[in-house]
C-alpha cells in the first residue's frame, strides 16, 4: 500500500519534530513547514493527502492560509490542530475536516489523521 | 365700650388660635389631599368656622376652564340633619377632626362625588359672573342677595341652595390658581366679617402650602429620578468592570494558551516518548527538548514578574549606550528583514544610577512596538542626561497610532496587533509611575511615533 503523504504546518520547531517523528512511527511520510506561505507554495508544488495546519503562526496565521489553501485546492482534507478551543465552529463551517485540541498525549491526533485518511 | 373691646379682643384671639392650628396640621404635611381637607375641615367644623360645605375648585390657565377639587358637607337637609346629629354625640376638636377619618367619610357622600364631576368653562360666563371676577379681581366675595346668586354659574347655582356664600381666590406666589367656595346651607346661621377674613387667610395660607407642596414633590420626584439614575449607571459602571475583566481574562487565557500550553504540550510529548523507549541517545535528545521547553516557560514567566513589579528593585550604575545596544542586538533579524535604519547617534555614553531591568524593560517595549509599526523607515533612540531628568525617547516614522486609541493604549491587554498581548506599553507607563517620571506618546497616523519619557534623577 502507498503511504499516505502529510503537510504539517507547525511555527514551533520543537513540535514540529514531535508531531513528524510520531506520525512517521504510524507509518506517514510527514513533509514539515513553518509558516503559510511556505504551506501554499509546497501544496501548488505537490500533491498531499492531509494538511495539519495550527491556527497561531506569526506573518500568515491558519485562517489566512486555509482560506488560500481551499481556493487552491478545494479536495484535500484539512485537521486544525491548535491549542485554541474558541475557533471550533468557525473552522467546521469552514470545511475542515476536523478540529483538534493540541494535547500531549497524541492519541487523538493519530487517531483523527487515520479516520480522515480513511474517508478519503 | 370696654365690653365692646373684649369682644375684639376675644374674636381676634380666636382668629389666631384658629389659624395657629391650621398652620400647625398643614407644616406636618406635604400631601396635596391632606392640605384641601385641612383646609376645608377648618372651614365646616362645628368647633371651627362652622360653615355647612366648602370645596375647592382649581383653575386650569390652558383650557380656561374651572373643574371640582375636593369638597366637604352633607347634600339636602336630611343628610345634614344625620351627620350634625352624629357629630353632636361626639365632640371633636379641630386637631381631633384633622387626625380622624371622618373628613373621609364625608367624601364618599354624594356632595363631594358632584363636586368633583364639575367643570365650568370660563369662556362661558359672563363678565359679572363670580367666578369670573374671583380669577380677575382676586377678591372675596360675600354673595347673599338673591339677585347676586343669577352671577354664578349654573352648576354651583344648581349645588349650593343657600342664603349665603362667601368665594375666595386661591393665590399661589405668582397668580390664581383655584377658588374657595363655601356656604350656610340648612342651619343659615349668617356668614361674619371675621368668619370671611378668616376664610381670607385661610384660602392664602392654603395658596402657600399647595404651592410649597408642589415644587417639593417636584424636587423629591427628581430626586428619585436622579436617584435612579445613579443606580442604573452604578449598574452599568458595575457590568463595565466586571466585562473589562472578562476580557482581561480572555486575553491573557490566550496568551497562557499560546506561551505555555504549546511548550507544555512538546514537554508532554516528549516525556511520553522517553517513557515508551530505551534508546538512551533518544533519550538524551527529547529530555533535552524538554529542558528547552521548560525555559521557555520559565522565561514567559519572568517576564510576568516584570509586569507585576514584584522583583526586587536592583539599583546599580547602568551604562546607557551598552543597554539600548543590547536591547537592538535582540531585534537585529527582524530590523535587517524591515529595512530599518535604527539611529543611536544621540545614546549618550553614560551611566546612571537605575534598576538595569527597569530601563531594558523601557527600551525593549519601546523598540519593539517600533519595529513592529515600521517597514523601510528610521527609528532614531535618545537617551540623555538634561539635570534633573534622564530624558528618553524613541522615535520612529511607522504607521503611526490614530488619535481616537491614543487614550487607550497604556491600558493593559490593549492591543492594536492582531495576537498581540497589549502589555509592553501598559508595562513601560507602570516602570515610569513607580520611577515618578512622565510618560509622554506623539503620534500622527502614517508619519510616526514619539514617546518621551522624562525620569528624574535621584
Amino acid at each position: 500500500m502507498e503511504r499516505k503523504k502529510i503537510l504539517l504546518v507547525e511555527d514551533e520547531e520543537n513540535e514540529r519534530i514531535l508531531y513528524k517523528e510520531e506520525l512517521e512511527r504510524e507509518g506517514f511520510i510527514v513533509i514539515c513547514c513553518e509558516n503559510g506561505s511556505h504551506a501554499i507554495k509546497l501544496i501548488e508544488k505537490d500533491d498531499f493527502d492531509l494538511l495539519v495546519l495550527d491556527i497561531k503562526m506569526p506573518q500568515m496565521d491558519g485562517i489566512e492560509t486555509l482560506g488560500k489553501i481551499l481556493t487552491k485546492k478545494r479536495n484535500i482534507p484539512i485537521i486544525i490542530y491548535t491549542a485554541y478551543p474558541q475557533y471550533k465552529e468557525q473552522f467546521l463551517t469552514w470545511a475542515a475536516d476536523e478540529y483538534i485540541i493540541k494535547s500531549a498525549d497524541l492519541t487523538n491526533l493519530k487517531e483523527k489523521v487515520k479516520s480522515v485518511l480513511n474517508k478519503k | 365700650m370696654t365690653e365692646i373691646f373684649e369682644e375684639k379682643l376675644k374674636t381676634y384671639n380666636y382668629e389666631l388660635y384658629l389659624l395657629h392650628k391650621v398652620s400647625k396640621a398643614i407644616k406636618k404635611t406635604f400631601n396635596e389631599e391632606k392640605i384641601l381637607s385641612i383646609i376645608l375641615t377648618a372651614i365646616t367644623a362645628d368647633c371651627a368656622l362652622g360653615l355647612s360645605r366648602a370645596a375647592v375648585f382649581y383653575y386650569d390657565k390652558e383650557k380656561n376652564v374651572i373643574y371640582g377639587k375636593k369638597g366637604i358637607g352633607p347634600f339636602n337637609e336630611q343628610e345634614a340633619t344625620q351627620i350634625w346629629t352624629e357629630l353632636s354625640k361626639n365632640k371633636m376638636t379641630l386637631e381631633e377632626y384633622f387626625q380622624s377619618s371622618f373628613e373621609q367619610y364625608l367624601s364618599e357622600q354624594k356632595f363631594p362625588q358632584l363636586i368633583k364631576n364639575i367643570l365650568i368653562n370660563i369662556d362661558m360666563l359672563s363678565n359679572t359672573n363670580y367666578f369670573k371676577r374671583v380669577l380677575l379681581e382676586g377678591n372675596l366675595f360675600h354673595i347673599k342677595n338673591k339677585d347676586d346668586f343669577t352671577n354664578l354659574p349654573n352648576e354651583i347655582k344648581e349645588l349650593f341652595v343657600s342664603s349665603e356664600i362667601v368665594i375666595s381666590p386661591l393665590f399661589s406666589s405668582k397668580e390664581i390658581f383655584g377658588i374657595i367656595i363655601a356656604d350656610n346651607a340648612f342651619h343659615y346661621r349668617p356668614i361674619t366679617d371675621s368668619t370671611k377674613t378668616l376664610i381670607s387667610l385661610l384660602s392664602i395660607q392654603a395658596g402657600i402650602a399647595l404651592e410649597t407642596t408642589k415644587y417639593h414633590n417636584i424636587v423629591k420626584q427628581q430626586y428619585e429620578e436622579l436617584k435612579e439614575l445613579h443606580n442604573a449607571v452604578e449598574i452599568l459602571q458595575d457590568k463595565i468592570v466586571k466585562q473589562e475583566r472578562l476580557t482581561a481574562i480572555g486575553k491573557l487565557s490566550s496568551y497562557f494558551i499560546h506561551e505555555i500550553k504549546n511548550p507544555l504540550v512538546t514537554i508532554g510529548g516528549f516525556a511520553q516518548r522517553i517513557s515508551k523507549t530505551n534508546n538512551l541517545s533518544e533519550i538524551h535528545k527529547d529530555a533535552n527538548i524538554i529542558f528547552k521547553e521548560i525555559m521557555k516557560i520559565e522565561q514567559i514567566l519572568n517576564r510576568f514578574t516584570t509586569l507585576t513589579l514584584l522583583s526586587p528593585l536592583k539599583i546599580e550604575m547602568v551604562n546607557l549606550k551598552e543597554l539600548v545596544e543590547e536591547v537592538i542586538d535582540l531585534f537585529q533579524i527582524e530590523i535587517t528583514r524591515k529595512k530599518i535604519v535604527v539611529d543611536l547617534s544621540s545614546v549618550q555614553n553614560i551611566s546612571v544610577k537605575a534598576d538595569k531591568i527597569q530601563i531594558s524593560e523601557i527600551f525593549f517595549n519601546l523598540i519593539s512596538n517600533s519595529i513592529e509599526n515600521t517597514i523601510n523607515g528610521t527609528i532614531k533612540i535618545y537617551a540623555e542626561i538634561k539635570d534633573p531628568f534622564i530624558e528618553i525617547s524613541v522615535k520612529d516614522t511607522g504607521k503611526g497610532i490614530p488619535k481616537e486609541l491614543l487614550p487607550y493604549i497604556t491600558e493593559p491587554f490593549y492591543s492594536t496587533k492582531p495576537g498581540g498581548l497589549g502589555l509592553g506599553l501598559f508595562i513601560v507607563s507602570n516602570i515610569v509611575e513607580t520611577l515618578n517620571g512622565k510618560l509622554e506618546i506623539l503620534s500622527e497616523e502614517k508619519k510616526g511615533t514619539t514617546v518621551n519619557i522624562y525620569i528624574p534623577i535621584k
